[in-house]
């Protein structure tokens, strides 16, 4: 019995731990949250979740990262550049980038970056890899166009000949 | 008596809308070339559209204003500025719309507002995923919008002159590079031509240096340089120069945003061989001591905050945010919340009469104008003399502006009249802002950045704003954009249709 029970907590524990790993934006900090209340985490360890924008730009001190998150607004992250060996797709039009788990240190002014608010990271894990995205061509759209395009073409004949006309026979119209 | 305006006003004015439209129109060109280039397909239909319908659009101008006589007259080229900023509004939303990355159509025409008069303030949703042919409409719209769209269509459309000086006069900017109005557009477009090679070029390379990978360096640069120049102040992603985190990419933009507010004329002047003249014009002049006063309160105020650890970052961080104020670009490399949050009510007010003093007359940029500012502390000194002096003393006060001026009571009255009508939309803005339960400073800030057309934001500007108040922003902008004098010549026309005989 005794077994029976050691077994269940131990299988329960298990599964509690692999739950919390598998939901990692549990623990995060919202990146609106960490911006509007910077001054509460200013200094302190903090987790942030998002999408990867734009570019991984790489410089002598690490790689700075922009990081979406939910809301709309984005953060600065200096990262080491052997922290993100595995991330790779940046998200733009074309692209739905990396969603990234970032764990690092929270600055409202990093001394050491110029007065940068943003994280320093330890830990960058990738969540879940970025993939292009397809925009397909609207063929109603197309459509659209074209027809305006002809109704542009006879309208600007139209407008032509009443000009002309108007400035050979009746140009001078009276005030 | 007020005469009633005749068929053949309403016909010439109609005309000349048509032309700017039809203009306008053509600019679809360009995104739709970055579509094709970058391989997005889908957006050609939308700029498809959109050019169709600006042009029909600017047709159905053109057919009713066929058969006008007489030449054009003061009232019909404010009419005719007014009204083109106003028509050409919706007419370019339609590829942000379509684009699904707004809320409303009104947001869409928010935006492009916000572009064509260099302002800067956006409610587009998702900026980081739009695509590259739409951040170029929405940088070319305010690089159009900088050097003004009645300029362009004057420079490359128009072949006669009659009423061109008029119209160019109403789209707020009033002074001539050259003797002849075409001459002085075309001036005004290879000016702004050379430095979009230099300036693009100069941040390809140090966007290259921070590791942005080509094309997207050169995309960027290009669009850096069209809201830096323009003082419009558009970014392509959501976090502005913040997002680059880089030094140097802010040194190059404050360098172009300065050159951005600096007068045609000025520029002009010095390419002509005076560069003497950056020394005494008075515009200079006026923007040194402004920008460095306002300056020395926001560095009081950030030293007194303590948010930053060295005296370095808070040149770095204040002068950068202040200069992109007074030039009303509206670049900002620090998060909209932080200014009033962390920076202090202090520092807001040192950018907020930043802001509303703003660049140059006849440049791209905003505000009360550095003319106006210098004639009205001239007039103040010079009143200021006439009670030491004694009654029967007389003297003249001078000002430089390209050449000596006398300064007479005419040019005071005019600098302080538009002045006070800067400060009444700001006030009101503001009244406006704080009715739907905004503070005052925050409300305050964020109306005199869109009068003034700058476009830095404390927050207040967001898609979930009340819509009366984006309204009025776009009010603001259009009236601080053509400096209130076209939309004396529509009140004035209005007026005339209704009480004329």
């Amino acid at each position: 019995m005794i077994t029976r029970v050691c077994i269940l907590i131990a299988a329960a524990f298990l599964a509690s731990s692999r739950l919390s790993a598998a939901a990692p934006e549990d623990e995060a900090v919202a990146v609106d949250t960490l911006i509007a209340q910077a001054r509460n985490y200013d200094g302190k360890e903090v987790v942030i979740v998002g999408e990867l924008v734009g570019d991984i730009m790489a410089r002598k001190e690490g790689c700075w990262l922009n990081i979406l998150g939910k809301n709309g607004v984005a953060i600065g992250v200096m990262a080491d550049r052997n922290s993100i060996r595995d991330v790779s797709i940046a998200g733009d039009y074309s692209h739905h980038g990396d969603y990234l788990r970032v764990k690092g240190t929270m600055y409202r002014f990093a001394a050491n970056l110029g007065g940068e608010t943003c994280i320093i990271a330890k830990e960058v894990t990738t969540i879940r890899k970025g993939y292009p995205v397809a925009h397909s061509l609207s063929w109603k759209r197309l459509a659209a166009g074209i027809v305006l395009t002809g109704a542009s073409i006879i309208f600007g004949i139209i407008v032509r000949i009443q000009a002309g006309s108007t400035a050979v026979g009746g140009g001078n119209v009276p005030r | 008596m007020i005469s009633r305006p005749y068929p053949n006003d309403f016909r010439l004015i109609s005309n000349q809308i048509g032309k700017v439209l039809c203009g306008i129109s053509l600019l679809y060109s360009i995104p739709c070339v970055t579509a094709v280039a970058c391989g997005e397909w889908d957006q050609i239909p939308d700029y498809l559209i959109s050019f169709n319908a600006c042009f029909i659009a600017g047709l159905i101008f053109i057919f009713f204003g066929i058969g006008a006589t007489g030449r054009m007259r003061w009232v019909h080229s404010m009419v005719v500025a007014a009204f083109s900023w106003f028509i050409a509004d919706p007419l370019c939303a339609m590829p942000h719309y379509l684009s699904g990355h707004f809320a409303s159509y009104f947001d869409a025409m928010f935006d492009v507002m916000s572009g064509f008069t260099t302002t800067g303030l956006i409610l587009i949703l998702d900026l980081d995923h739009i695509s590259h042919s739409l951040n170029m409409w929405r940088h070319l719209l305010t690089y159009v919008g900088g050097q003004g769209m009645i300029v362009l269509v004057l420079a490359f459309l128009v072949r006669g002159t009659a009423g061109a000086y008029m119209m160019y006069v109403g789209e707020g900017k009033d002074e001539k590079l050259l003797p002849n109005v075409i001459h002085t557009t075309r001036a005004i477009w290879i000016i702004s031509t050379v430095y979009l090679f230099l300036g693009t070029a100069v941040l390809l390379f140090v966007l290259e240096y921070e590791g942005i990978a080509f094309p997207r360096s050169l995309l960027h640069a290009l669009w850096l340089f069209m809201g830096a120049w323009s003082t419009g102040g558009f970014a392509p992603q959501s976090q502005s120069i913040l997002y680059y985190h880089s030094v140097y990419v802010e040194l190059v933009t404050l360098v172009i945003m300065i050159l951005g507010s600096f007068n045609f004329v000025l520029h002009y002047a010095v390419w002509s061989g005076n560069p003497r003249e950056m020394f005494k014009n008075i515009e200079i002049r006026a923007f040194t001591v402004t920008a460095s006063l306002t300056f020395a309160i926001l560095a009081c105020a950030l030293i007194r905050s303590g948010v930053y650890a060295d005296l370095v970052t808070v040149l770095r961080r204040g002068s950068y945010l202040l200069i992109s104020g007074h030039t009303t670009t509206g670049y900002m490399q620090v998060y909209a919340n932080q200014i009033i949050q962390d920076w202090g009510e202090l520092a807001t007010v040192a950018i907020i009469v930043a802001m509303a003093f703003g660049a140059s007359a006849c440049s791209t940029g905003g505000g009360f104008k550095g003319l106006r500012t210098g004639i009205v502390a001239k007039g103040l000194y010079h009143e200021i003399k006439r009670i030491m002096l004694s009654e029967d003393a007389y003297f003249l006060t001078k000002f430089h502006h390209i050449k000596d001026i006398i300064l007479t009571e005419t040019h005071v009255k005019m600098a302080g009249l538009i002045i006070i009508c800067y400060v009444a939309i700001h006030l009101i803005g503001a009244l406006i802002g704080s009715l739907f339960g905004y503070p005052f400073v925050n409300a305050l800030f964020e109306c005199v950045s869109a009068g003034s057309n700058t476009g830095l934001s404390c927050g207040v500007t967001a898609p979930a704003m009340p819509a009366l108040l984006k309204g009025y922003y776009i009010f603001a902008m259009w009236a601080g954009r053509l400096e209130f004098i076209s939309l004396f010549g529509l009140i004035a026309f209005g007026i005339s249709i209704l009480r004329g005989k």
